[in-house]
């Protein structure tokens, strides 16, 4: 199998073979085959009496654990934790952005402030907080407890679901006793629930799972409006992408991780050390580069560019010209300082939680960000007067990209063409078919798959069938490697509405030329905006989610984070494909709760679809039948 | 003739070697096909496990060994059980068809041999065939600690002598310190 079909990806994974250098892919393929019922899920290591594993021919082997579980139990609790695993993780990452806006209203974190008060006021009054006669300091204490509070054990929903989604889905919700009492809580639900000798239905431990992935939701929500509260929405942006954004002349610095809170700080600071830079030998200053979400957080926000992704980070090391990765949390691989031996790059870990043995550790704290991030800034200098010019091999791959195509950004948009109903235009052209309908490009790269491969083909394929392209995280920078955050792309690739439809909003923005053929909305943790999007026409339309011609998918996902978005994406109900076959084939009874069942209950479902041309037809098939349901 | 062979003090009891010899004589020869069977694909081996204290356990994945004369062949009255050009013990392909008569089953000093429905649903005698359709056994391919090897047979006694030889090279080293050692003293 091919290892990817990014240039400059395949480039470097010849300087990886030449010399020598273990990536992802090796370990990968030294891990083959993998074990069988690890892969079908019907392994369960949750209790010292095993580890269990069910035959999954159910021939002579075991049918039942040692407890007594069946091959359907022992799946869906496996598939509950995953979820768990994914909720835990966004829900971290938006209680650091809450504690960083209490911070701030404490005077404790100097570096930080109100970026967006116009959003800051539109999320106080969505939930419900009083802004007589206080001052944005002390409202943004009060945000902040009203948002750490949604974590705890609450006796009302959760702020941040029921202001957020349509009235028809929190009644569907609450019938079905979806709605987590908060978001950490649901976390220990799942986890409670899951061990040992508790809950041993398997239809019922997947509603838990699903109500930990409204949990997921929730948090997720929550933390991209904390993150354009404190760093300010996302407008629309021109960057680049790929390796060759790395600069032979510059300090060239990685921020890799998912939370702006510390790349917004390395920003802010590396424009200051320019001269330290410049007089350490590198004319260009510092040159900063994102990998994976926090990448693209700033990328979003300033334009910075986006070098690669979470698969294929190591990659950026290769180059010999990466003289510092700063890293916060999450798709980080522990394989980096191992790397980096190899080369003159220094691996920077700054959170309390997420060390890797033989990295650099400078803990962040938001009471003194700016030198912490002038330290962090200093090490890659002296990193930088270390690099081997014979090793530099920057692969000449580079291309645009634009970016910041937050929910509000597209209103915004579409209110030029009409001001009065911004909504209209785009409902207009779903109804009279130039928009098909909609598809979230979600999820990560995975190894299991060519990388970018299932992406590319499948996007090109739903843009033919004028698929309207909205995209977050690993998908988003995939598309940004292709060139296809551009407005040739569009000219190129898309069907004839969609191009109409993009040309003419592109007109109205006055960029001269069509809207890029996939709109990047975020990084992953902004699933949401999209979200916000659909449930904005559901409600004015007045119908649930669940009969828009809204789809989604994570065609390359790898993640338990992406198996928790998968999750609440089916929740609210949309169609959700997965290219990459989850853990659950061991239990006929979960493959068809959630490929099936779920349809009844929560309109949503998943399809499990490894080939992205299938794939394309049974996604604009779901599209069909959403546009049939709505008589359009 | 290479011939199966295992080292059990790499065998971690994953059973990797059963689900992929079970997919090997699947009809769909993937997992997820095989799953879907009716009947189920069987395994032609097996890993068994014996407690050797209370907190270690003997793993070892059992195969046939081709036993040369072979209690199986003899042992089969109709005559379907034989040996290949290859050396290969098997009931398949021969002059006559396995009636499932259990004689085999009976003779195998090691258990080798099961009475079940093969994928076509014909019960028969099932046991290794060596996997004629691969250059190695599935089972061998798919041992993820390398516990299943398939080697010509003096290449697997090379290996265990070399790896004793390593062991008495130390050995040597340390006598040869210890009577230098001695004569100073």
């Amino acid at each position: 199998m091919e290892r990817s079909i990014s240039p400059d990806s395949i480039l470097m994974l010849k300087t990886a073979q030449a010399g020598g250098v273990t990536t992802v892919w090796d370990r990968y393929e030294a891990q083959l085959p993998q074990c069988g019922f690890g892969e079908t899920g019907l392994c369960c290591r949750h209790c010292l009496q095993g580890p269990c594993r069910i035959d999954p021919f159910g021939a002579t082997g075991p049918k039942y654990g040692i407890c007594g579980a069946s091959a359907d139990v022992i799946v869906a609790r496996g598939l509950a934790r995953s979820i768990a695993g994914g909720t835990s993780s966004h829900s971290a990452h938006a209680k650091h952005l809450a504690h960083t806006l209490l911070k701030f209203s404490r005077d404790e974190a100097p570096d930080y402030g109100i970026k967006d008060q116009a959003k800051f006021y539109a999320v106080l009054d969505r939930v419900g907080i009083q802004r007589d006669g206080k001052s944005d300091q002390e409202l943004a204490g009060d945000l902040a407890r009203l948002a750490l509070d949604e974590f705890s054990e609450r006796e009302a929903p959760p702020v941040w679901l029921k202001t957020t989604i349509t009235p028809a889905r929190m009644q569907k919700f609450e019938q079905l006793g979806l709605v987590p009492p908060g978001l950490d809580s649901a976390v220990a639900e799942v986890m409670h629930r899951t061990t040992n000798g508790v809950d041993a239905d398997a239809v019922n431990i997947l509603l838990g799972g699903i109500k930990c992935a409204v949990g997921d939701y929730t948090g997720m929500y929550l933390g991209t409006d904390l993150s354009d509260i404190l760093f300010g929405t996302p407008t629309p942006v021109m960057a680049s992408a790929n390796l060759g954004t790395l600069k032979a002349d510059a300090v060239n610095v990685a921020v890799h991780g998912h939370n702006p809170v510390l790349s917004e700080v390395i920003l802010a600071q590396a424009e200051a050390l320019r001269a330290e830079a410049v007089a350490a030998g590198a004319p260009q200053g510092i040159n900063l580069v994102g990998i994976c979400c926090t990448g693209l957080e700033v990328m979003m926000r300033h334009g910075i560019p986006s070098a690669t992704n979470s698969l294929s980070q190591e990659l950026a090391i290769l180059t010999g010209a990466l003289d510092a990765a700063v890293v916060d949390y999450q798709c980080i691989m522990p394989s980096l300082p191992t790397v980096a031996s190899q080369y003159h790059t220094q691996i920077i870990t700054t959170m309390p939680i997420a060390k890797i043995t033989g990295a650099t550790h400078i803990e962040f704290d938001e009471k003194q960000a700016g030198e912490k991030a002038r330290q962090i800034l200093r090490l890659a200098i002296e990193a930088f007067k270390k690099r081997d010019p014979a090793k530099v091999n920057i692969p000449p791959v580079t291309n645009p990209a634009m970016a910041g195509m937050s929910a509000e950004t597209i209103v915004k948009v579409l209110a030029l063409v009409n001001p009065d109903d911004p909504l209209k235009p785009l409902i207009d052209n779903m109804v009279n078919g130039n928009i098909l309908g909609v598809c979230l490009f979600a999820g990560c790269n995975d190894v299991k798959i060519t990388q970018d491969k299932n992406f590319v083909a499948l996007v090109k394929a739903l843009v033919a069938e004028n698929v309207l392209i909205l995209c977050t995280g690993c998908a988003a920078g995939s598309f940004a490697r292709h060139g296809l955050l551009t407005s040739a792309a569009t000219e190129k690739y898309a069907g004839a509405g969609l191009k109409a439809v993009l040309t003419a909003l592109g007109q109205a923005a006055g960029l001269g030329a069509p809207l890029p053929m996939a709109l990047h909305t975020g990084s992953c943790v902004d699933n949401t905006r999209a979200a916000s999007i659909a449930t904005a026409i559901a409600n004015k339309l007045g119908v649930d989610v669940s009969q828009l011609p809204v789809v989604a998918t994570a065609p390359e996902a790898a993640m338990e984070k992406a198996v928790s978005i998968g999750t609440w994406a089916v929740a609210m109900g949309l169609p959700t494909h997965v290219g990459v076959v989850p853990p659950v084939t061991g239990s006929p009874l979960v493959v068809q709760v959630l490929t099936q069942t779920a349809k009844d209950l929560l309109g949503g479902y998943f399809i499990v679809e490894p080939d992205p041309q299938a794939a394309a037809a049974k996604l604009v098939a779901a599209l069909k039948e959403r546009r049939a349901g709505l008589g359009i | 003739m290479k011939r199966l062979f295992v080292r059990p003090e790499l065998c971690t009891g994953c059973k990797t070697c059963e689900l992929a010899c079970a997919v090997e004589h699947s009809r769909s020869k993937n997992l997820l096909g095989a799953m879907l069977e009716s009947p189920p694909p069987h395994t032609r081996l097996y890993v068994e496990a014996n407690l050797t204290s209370h907190f270690e356990i003997f793993k070892m994945p059992m195969t046939c060994r081709h036993c040369d004369p072979a209690p199986c062949i003899a042992a089969c009255v109709p005559q379907v059980m034989y040996r290949t050009a290859d050396g290969v013990v098997t009931n398949v392909g021969g002059k006559h068809t396995c009636i499932a008569c259990g004689m085999c089953v009976m003779m195998c000093p090691f258990g080798m041999i099961a009475r079940a429905p093969a994928p076509d649903g014909k019960i028969m005698a099932l046991k290794c065939d060596l996997c004629p359709e691969r250059d190695t056994p599935a089972c061998a391919d798919a041992c993820p600690t390398g516990a299943i090897l398939y080697l010509e047979g003096d290449e697997f006694a090379h290996q265990s002598r070399a790896r004793a030889s390593a062991i008495l090279s130390q050995a040597k080293s340390l006598r040869e310190a210890t009577m230098t050692q001695t004569l100073e003293e």
